[in-house]
Parts: C-alpha cells; structure tokens; sequence
C-alpha cells in the first residue's frame, strides 16, 4: 500500500539514502530501528512529501498521511483545544473530549503551550496526529520526552487506538521495548547510505504476553543491531 | 529605588515640561518676541485658532491625507513584502524598487511629487506620504515573512491546512509584531511628510497653513501649528501601541 521505490536523497554530498526501496502493508505498525543519523526521519519526511527525493518514487496511492513529529510543533498562541481543532474536520468535538480524556489532558484544554510540561505537549502532538484523517501515521520517537509509567499507558492506548482506527503506523524509534511493544513488524537499517538489514514480524500473542516473552527476539535484535555498529 | 522613580515617573514628567516653558520664556525675552513669541502668546494665537472653522478644516483635510497615504502604504506594502519575504525571485524582482524608495531623498519626492500631480487637492501630498511609508511596511513585513517559524510551517503542509486556516493561525500571528514595528515608524514619517508635502504642494491643509504663517512672518502660528503635529504624531504613535499590546498579548 506504501512504496518507496529505489529512493535516493542527498543533504550537501551525503548520501543518505541510496537506492532504497521498501514496501509496507495497510492496518499493521511498523517500528522502524536504526543508528543515529541514518535516514529514519528522512525516510518519514520524504513519506510526508516534506523533501522530495533525487531518484525513485514515493508511492502514496491517494493515501492520506498523519505527522507526530520529534518535537510537538504546537501554535503557542493557541490554546491545547484549538491545536487540535485545526487539524479535525468539523464536529469533531467529541472525539476531541474522548482523547484528551485518554490522555490525562482534559483540564489543560484551554492552557496554552507555554502552561504544559514537555510530556504534556508531547501528548497534545500525539493526539494530533490521530485526530488528522489519515491512512497512515507517521511517529518521529514520539515518546522520548515521556517517564516510563506514561510511556508504557500512551504506548497501550496508541494500540488500541490503532486497533479501533484500523490505520497503518510507521513508528521511528531508538529504543528496543518500544519497538517491540508497539510494532506489528519491526525494521532495522543499517548507517547510512540506508539499507534494511533484517525485518522481524512480532504476532499478536506475543505481544500480549508481553516483554518478558519477546527475549530471544530481542537477544537476536541486539545483536544485529550491535553488528550494524549503533 | 527603582519604585521610587516609577512612582515619581509623573513628576519627572511635568517637571520636565516646566523647565521647557521657562526656557522658552527666557528665550522669548531674550531674543524679542518677533522671533520668538512667548508661550503666553503662542496660547492666544491657539486660543483664537480653535475658534476659527479653516483651523479645524486644515487638520481634518492633513488628517485625511496622511491617513490615505498611511493606509494605502500599508495595503500595498503589506503583501508586497510578504510576497517578497515567501519568494526569492519576487524579492529580486522588487528590490529595485525598494532600494530607490528607500534610498531617494524626500526633497526629491517632494519636488516630483508637486510636478506630477501640481497643486491642490492634495494628491502630491498622498503620493508623497505614500512613498516615503512603504519601504518601511515592505522590509518589515518581508522580515517577519523570512522569520516564519519553518517547523510550524512543515506542521501546516503536513496537515494540508487550508489557506483562511494558514493566514488567520500562522502567518498573522507570526508577522504581526513585524508589520506593527513597520506601522509604527511610518506613522510617525506620515504626520512630518504631510507638513512637508502641503508645504510645497497643496493649497490646503497644515502644512499649506504653515507656509502662509512663514510668508507673513506669524512665527506663533507656525508653533501653534507644530504643536497639532506633535500630537497627530503622539496620537498615531499611542493607538498603535495599543493595538500592538492587544494583539501581542492575544498571540505571545
């Protein structure tokens, strides 16, 4: 449904991205794991049409594409409710409540930015992200601003979230729990120029079962990831 | 300290205001009122001026020149620069423009003006007020456009945001300070560049009335006259800081 078609790009004679080519499934979350520096945001902003590649094609058909990017990106002078009524068709409002409900933000609706923690905001862009009609949400390490309880509880509810909403999720990330946690399949790339070392699929019950029954998936992670020299 | 001036900030004021008049005073003994009328005497003049109907209908006819000028500065001016500040080939494009408005001296526009539009209804005087505000409004407006913050802008693109949507939530806020900051300086240009320009190309208005005031060497007049400037100035200069409080205020 999502096609990166031999895809190069370059940032002042860096190649970042050479001949890349992958192709995702509609309804699953893909974590998509990497060294620092190696493309993983590119690949999400060349997805959003934000940069433009050298070579090769971007394959959306029609699709429509969500952003929670690194840093919240919210409209200081707007209060939380208006950030999110900017991105959500009319009559939404209900939708709104239920969110800012799950996140433990209903009483800071009419803060402004400036008035919340960055955990906080953190959760406003989240939320954003789900309210924009779209087919596919693209999250840039959206959690990395958030303690580990909140951390644990946001990456439960985007699950379900997903599960109800039935959207296809490629999520950005440094950290092997989270990955695990949230990914239907997880990516892992190599520095760049930017290959896909291995793809692992992580099923429905093991996921359930939680962290503690993904060990041997997560011994073999770190060791190609160790490999990869992250 | 520092709360005992703030405090006293109104007597500094009028203190101030004292030692002006009684220097003017002395000046006004020591040079003959011929030259220098003293304060007494500027206040009679004013005394019978507001009076006098032309006295109100000189200050309602600048009034509407400089106001005209200002305003179609600012209408042209703004998204002139905002287009420049968005795209590179349309600054390049202006630039010329800019520069030889920016660059030109108001003598120049004056004497051009009056060739061009001659004497009497006071379309000099607009054109005048109108060239010599809108660089001002252009470099500002063009400087905030440039500044936009470009996460927030990607934030935009990314969720497709309508252009009323873009306009009201990022652009307006994020300019304004810029386009206020542009107000502010050509609103004080406007009430000195309509003295300047009915001086010389009009029949009618302040600046028209200060030029019969120095032909008949009424140098009373021509205070009285400087002063209703000042305050045009003052006045302009309060409203827009009001709307810039107002608005910064809604928007920080």
């Amino acid at each position: 449904m999502l096609i990166l078609n031999h895809v190069t790009k370059e940032y002042d004679d860096v190649m970042v991205l050479k001949d890349f080519s992958f192709s995702i499934e509609k309804g699953k979350i893909y974590s998509i794991l990497g060294p620092s520096g190696c493309g993983k945001t590119t690949i999400l902003r060349l997805i959003a049409e934000l940069e433009k590649p050298d070579k090769g094609q971007i394959e959306l058909r029609g699709q429509k594409v969500s952003y929670v990017f690194q840093e919240p990106r919210l409209l200081p002078w707007e209060t939380v409710r208006k950030n999110l009524e900017l991105v959500c068709p009319k009559k939404e409002s209900k939708k709104i409540e239920q969110l800012l409900e799950l996140m433990e933000l209903k009483e800071y609706s009419d803060a402004y930015p400036k008035e919340l923690s960055g955990g906080m905001k953190q959760r406003v862009s989240i939320m954003r992200g789900f309210l924009y009609p779209h087919d596919i949400l693209l999250m840039d390490e959206p959690f990395q601003a958030l303690d580990l309880k909140l951390k644990a509880k946001l990456i439960r509810e985007i699950y379900s979230l997903h599960q109800s909403m039935g959207n296809t999720i490629l999520f950005v990330t440094h950290d092997l729990d989270e990955a695990l946690l949230l990914g239907d399949e997880i990516i892992i790339l190599s520095p760049k120029p930017t290959s896909i070392v291995k793809r692992f699929t992580i099923d429905a019950s093991q996921k359930e079962r939680g962290l503690e029954n993904m060990q041997s998936i997560k011994e073999d992670m770190t060791k190609i990831l160790n490999h990869a020299s992250i | 300290m520092k709360d005992f001036i703030i405090r006293n900030k109104r007597a500094y004021l009028l203190i101030s205001i004292f030692i002006f008049i009684i220097i003017w005073q002395i000046s006004s003994v020591i040079v003959g009122p011929l030259i220098m009328p003293s304060p007494i005497e500027t206040i009679k003049t004013l005394a019978y001026f507001i009076t006098q109907p032309d006295f109100w209908k000189d200050i309602a006819i600048s009034m509407g020149r400089g106001v005209l000028g200002f305003f179609l500065a600012v209408l042209i001016g703004t998204p002139l620069g905002f287009w420049m500040g968005l795209r590179e080939e349309i600054e390049a494009f202006f630039y010329p423009f800019l520069v030889l408005t920016q660059t030109t001296p108001t003598v120049s526009w004056l004497i051009l003006g009056w060739l061009w539009f001659g004497t009497g209804d006071g379309a000099a005087a607009i054109f005048i007020i109108w060239i010599i505000v809108i660089p001002f409004i252009i470099v500002n407006v063009m400087e905030g456009t440039k500044q936009l913050d470009q996460q927030l802008m990607e934030m935009a693109k990314v969720f497709r945001m309508p252009l009323k949507k873009k306009i009201l939530h990022f652009y307006i806020p994020q300019i304004f300070p810029y386009w206020i900051a542009g107000c502010s300086i050509g609103s004080g240009l406007t009430w000195k560049g309509v003295a300047m320009a009915e001086l010389l190309t009009a029949r009618t208005g302040i600046g028209a009335a200060m030029g019969v005031a120095r032909i008949n060497l009424e140098i009373a007049q021509v205070i009285v006259w400087s002063g209703i400037l000042v305050l045009l100035g003052y006045g302009s200069s309060i409203l827009i800081k009001r709307l810039e409080v107002v608005f910064t205020k809604k928007w920080r």
